[in-house]
């Protein structure tokens, strides 16, 4: 856990629950290579029973290596694998009791849907009307009722996916694995199977591991968000932790802070450049930094207002979102800081060229601890 | 994020690869006993003296360029004349496609020997002809470049070739720059595949060349056969192998990019009505077709007459022993059809155990090496691989020389490439994550190969069988070589009957390669039916 913990100054991470030592997924030190690349290097993680973790990292960082070796689909070069403390590194695939939903479903074009549901069971040796209960009730709790004899190639994305979803529960796995489920779907469908999703994790008290690289996704499915970069886990925190008190900057970035900003905690706000925030309980005093993401920053026309000591700003670009309008800014009197995005409402428009007063709004700002091996930060 | 398709397995228990080991141990043990060992047998033998005799005499190499200039001829004319055809296939909306797709294959699965004997019928000459070599050469392998291309052409994005029209290309133009380079794999793969088979061609050589005309094939039968010189033929052997080796690398080579290229995926909207230009192509395609039904036409036709007017003696005939013949044509169609199914299934049984074998190894160079291996059975002299027989497989014990396994076996061999080319493809097209998928679900290894592998294979493995079987039916090379006198096969009784001289004799060959293009062409349209959209190689 040392790594996953992450620095001192992070604060604490939820705790750990009395049986975690015994009970769930433990990797430990987890590495896998690929002839001279190290896809994974030195990853600890514990999944306790009864949560799902995410796992959330930018294309390419190891993450779908990471599924794939727990399912033991790939073969690890260091470190253990081990589920309720039994070691699975010699354990084969098809005898971990791992159920594993694949990124486009990969279902079995030669069978239909309840063929496709049903295959665990029949590796099982089932009796055929117990398979064909299982395979309603499965279908029915992923609002497929009735679909059995549809072919697969008949399905819409959103429809194949629940189907490999009740495939890989009627295996009724100890643990579920998956591989960014719903990126193959569009945005409203997303939304929609994330949130049943949830409730049927919710329902069948469902240990998992998701693999994503949508943030959304993961905070809205997973009890804990372990982020993954480069191979190693950056941090490992409930999704709102995550969000607001990102252990790096890297992690910050990932998670749409365009801009970080040098800051200084004292006893009652956080101050930097821009302004300053109350400061939350949990950050310690002295020297911070901060992650801000577009609505951190709320831009109003400076006219006939003056004076105020807020900072002021030349708008550069504006650009239309659904409920705000989103400027890009620079600073004249700091232009070390660069440009900036800031957020305006639609009632109060400034024109390009046109000066602003920037505030800042705490609900966009996240806190990163200073740390001294970190690079410069900007500003 | 690693997303693997096809090449990279996951982490197998170690059984699965002692199993995969195993299995490997037995194809090759097979090939070994049955292939490589008579081969080696009678080449050896006839390298016992020497090899500079033979190839300082200006015969030899005389036979070597016919044998290269004929194949590269023929390789012409059927890429010229497969190409609309394999435009019509893949991009025209022709009703009932699938009977046009066995039409055109119809003529490559019949046998040399009724090829030969109905370019004969056709040009109405008894003379040698270096031409009709050719054509009749094409004439078969026209349907491997329509098919092979085709194939790949079905597949490819008809929208490329809209957005450059889009960008100012004439049709000409569009096809030149954007499909041509796309089709390309598949052009070699159907060049290289064809060169090969007209270079070893041997019916049609025998039957339309005489005496004159003479490549290493069948330079390499009479040496054995007639002039028992067998370091002549031994040295031609060498010779061929070495061409054949140099034709299945570019094979393999045009072959790896086509099966990495390969999706499953068909591109909808693939098909639409031809405009302008289009109808030249589909004209051509017209009359290549014409071209195609004209030499078989020509068969039935002579089949049924003589000098002196209509007649179906040659049938009657045939239904009856005596003659030349120790057995009636309908014993010898028996004998043929049994003979078909026995190396059928031995073929498929070897086949799929070599394609499992294939997708499991790990190791790349292993596999490349026992791809290539299993495919040159397809570059020797079926001739040769018969006369090893006689000479080796009396050391077995239970003397399969009088076998009546022994024809099935020679045939098996024959075709086991033709089942591995037809199955390969698919299963390594079958995506690796749906196998991963399985497993997870706790399919062990084997289990996945019965669950998910075979039934995706599935149709390919009934094309492999339906081809495997009328390529036995008609095979001639190793047959004529092993059918024991009392129990011939229709393509044996054929030979038989054309070295006869007499009109009635010449009548009955007609008849039975009538026969046995019928037996042929039903087992071809019962395959297409069931086939796969997909095609294999052939």
């Amino acid at each position: 856990m040392r790594a996953a913990l992450g620095d001192a100054e992070t604060g604490p991470v939820p705790p750990p629950t009395s049986r975690e030592r015994e009970e769930g997924l433990r990797l430990e030190g987890l590495t896998v290579r690929y002839g001279s690349t190290t896809a994974l290097s030195g990853v600890d993680l514990v999944v306790p029973r009864n949560e799902v973790l995410a796992v959330l990292g930018p294309s390419g960082c190891g993450k779908t290596t990471l599924l794939r070796t727990v399912a033991g689909l790939e073969r690890h070069s260091q470190g253990g694998i081990s589920f309720d403390g039994v070691d699975l590194s010699r354990v084969p695939v098809h005898r971990r009791g791992f159920g594993m939903v694949f990124q486009d479903g990969q279902l079995f074009g030669h069978r239909d849907v309840a063929g496709n549901v049903d295959f665990a069971l029949r590796m099982r040796s089932v009796g055929r009307r117990e398979r064909r209960e299982t395979v309603a009730r499965l279908l029915e709790s992923v609002g497929l009722a009735g679909y059995q004899r549809r072919r697969v190639a008949e399905l819409s994305g959103g429809q194949a996916q629940r189907v490999a979803l009740a495939r890989a529960l009627a295996a009724e796995p100890r643990l579920l694995l998956l591989d960014e489920p719903l990126s193959g779907l569009d945005r409203i469908l997303r939304e929609r199977l994330a949130v049943d999703l949830a409730r049927v994790f919710d329902r069948a008290s469902m240990t998992g591991v998701l693999v994503t690289h949508d943030h959304d996704e993961a905070f809205t499915l997973a009890d804990r968000v372990a982020v993954l970069m480069g191979g190693r886990v950056e941090q490992l925190d409930t999704p709102w932790r995550l969000w607001h008190r990102p252990a790096t900057e890297e992690v910050a970035r990932f998670l749409g802070c365009g801009t970080v900003l040098t800051a200084y905690a004292d006893d009652e706000a956080i101050s930097c450049a821009l302004g300053s925030i109350p400061r939350p309980e949990d950050c310690p005093t002295g020297p911070v930094r901060f992650g801000l993401r577009a609505a951190g920053l709320r831009a109003v026309r400076s006219t006939g207002r003056s004076g105020t000591g807020e900072p002021r700003a030349v708008v550069r670009e504006r650009l239309h979102r659904h409920d705000h309008v989103r400027l890009t800014v620079d600073v004249p009197e700091d232009p070390g800081l660069g440009e900036l995005e800031a957020v305006t409402a639609h009632g109060d428009l400034a024109e390009l060229g046109e000066e602003v007063t920037l505030t800042l709004d705490s609900t966009g700002v996240a806190v990163i601890p200073e740390k001294s091996r970190s690079r410069d930060s900007v500003g | 994020m690693t997303r693997e398709r096809g090449t990279h397995a996951g982490p197998r228990p170690r059984g699965h690869g002692a199993t995969t080991t195993a299995g490997a141990v037995l194809v090759l043990g097979f090939l070994g006993v049955f292939f490589a060992w008579p081969v080696v047998a009678i080449l050896r033998l006839g390298l016992r003296s020497g090899i500079d005799e033979v190839l300082t005499r200006p015969d030899t190499w005389r036979i070597v360029a016919f044998t290269l200039g004929q194949a590269a001829a023929s390789t012409v004319v059927a890429l010229l004349a497969g190409m609309p055809l394999a435009y019509v296939l893949a991009r025209v909306p022709v009703p009932a496609k699938a009977v046009l797709r066995a039409l055109i294959t119809v003529p490559f699965v019949l046998p040399t020997l009724v090829v030969g004997m109905a370019f004969r019928a056709l040009l109405g000459v008894s003379e040698p002809s270096a031409w009709a070599i050719v054509l009749a050469n094409a004439f078969f392998n026209i349907a491997v470049v329509a098919r092979t291309v085709g194939g790949l052409w079905a597949q490819l994005d008809p929208r490329a070739t809209d957005a450059a029209r889009g960008l100012g290309a004439g049709p000409f133009r569009a096809f030149r720059t954007v499909t041509l380079p796309a089709l390309r794999p598949a052009l070699w793969s159907a060049a290289a595949v064809v060169f090969l088979f007209c270079s070893t061609s041997f019916g049609v050589v025998l039957v339309l060349g005489g005496g004159r005309y003479r490549t290493l094939e069948t330079e390499i039968y009479l040496r054995t056969v007639r002039l028992l010189d067998l370091p002549g033929a031994a040295v031609l052997s060498l010779l061929q192998f070495a061409a054949v080796l140099a034709a299945l690398a570019v094979a393999a080579f045009a072959r790896r990019r086509r099966e990495s290229a390969l999706t499953l995926r068909r591109a909808r909207g693939a098909t639409r009505r031809p405009s302008g230009v289009e109808w030249v192509t589909v004209a051509a395609a017209g009359a290549v077709l014409l071209a195609l039904a004209a030499p078989i036409l020509a068969l039935l036709v002579r089949s049924v007459s003589s000098r002196t007017g209509w007649t179906l003696a040659g049938y009657r005939a045939l239904s009856g022993t005596g003659g030349v013949l120790d057995v009636s044509g309908w014993q010898a169609a028996w004998n043929s059809l049994r003979a078909a199914t026995d190396a059928t299934w031995m073929a498929l049984l070897l086949g799929i155990l070599a394609c499992l074998v294939l997708t499991s190894l790990r190791n790349r160079w292993a596999t490349e090496l026992m791809d290539a291996a299993l495919m040159l059975p397809l570059g020797v002299s079926a001739v040769t691989v018969g006369f090893g027989y006689l000479v080796t497989l009396h050391v077995l014990p239970g003397d399969l020389r009088t076998s009546p396994l022994l024809v099935p076996f020679a045939q098996a061999l024959v075709i086991t490439p033709l089942v591995i080319r037809t199955i390969l493809p698919v299963l390594r097209s079958v995506d690796q994550r749906v196998r991963s998928a399985a497993a997870t679900l706790g399919a062990g290894p084997w289990r996945i190969r019965r669950e998910v592998d075979l039934p995706l294979a599935g149709r390919a493995v009934v094309t492999a069988a339906g081809f495997g079987f009328v390529v036995a039916l008609g095979e001639f090379g190793a047959t004529g070589f092993l059918a024991r006198p009392e129990a011939p096969t229709l393509p044996v009784a054929i030979s038989a009957l054309i070295g006869r001289p007499g009109e009635l004799n010449t009548q009955m060959a007609y008849a039975a390669c009538v026969l046995l293009m019928l037996v042929t062409a039903g087992a071809v349209l019962v395959i297409e039916t069931l086939r796969s959209d997909l095609s294999g190689e052939f």
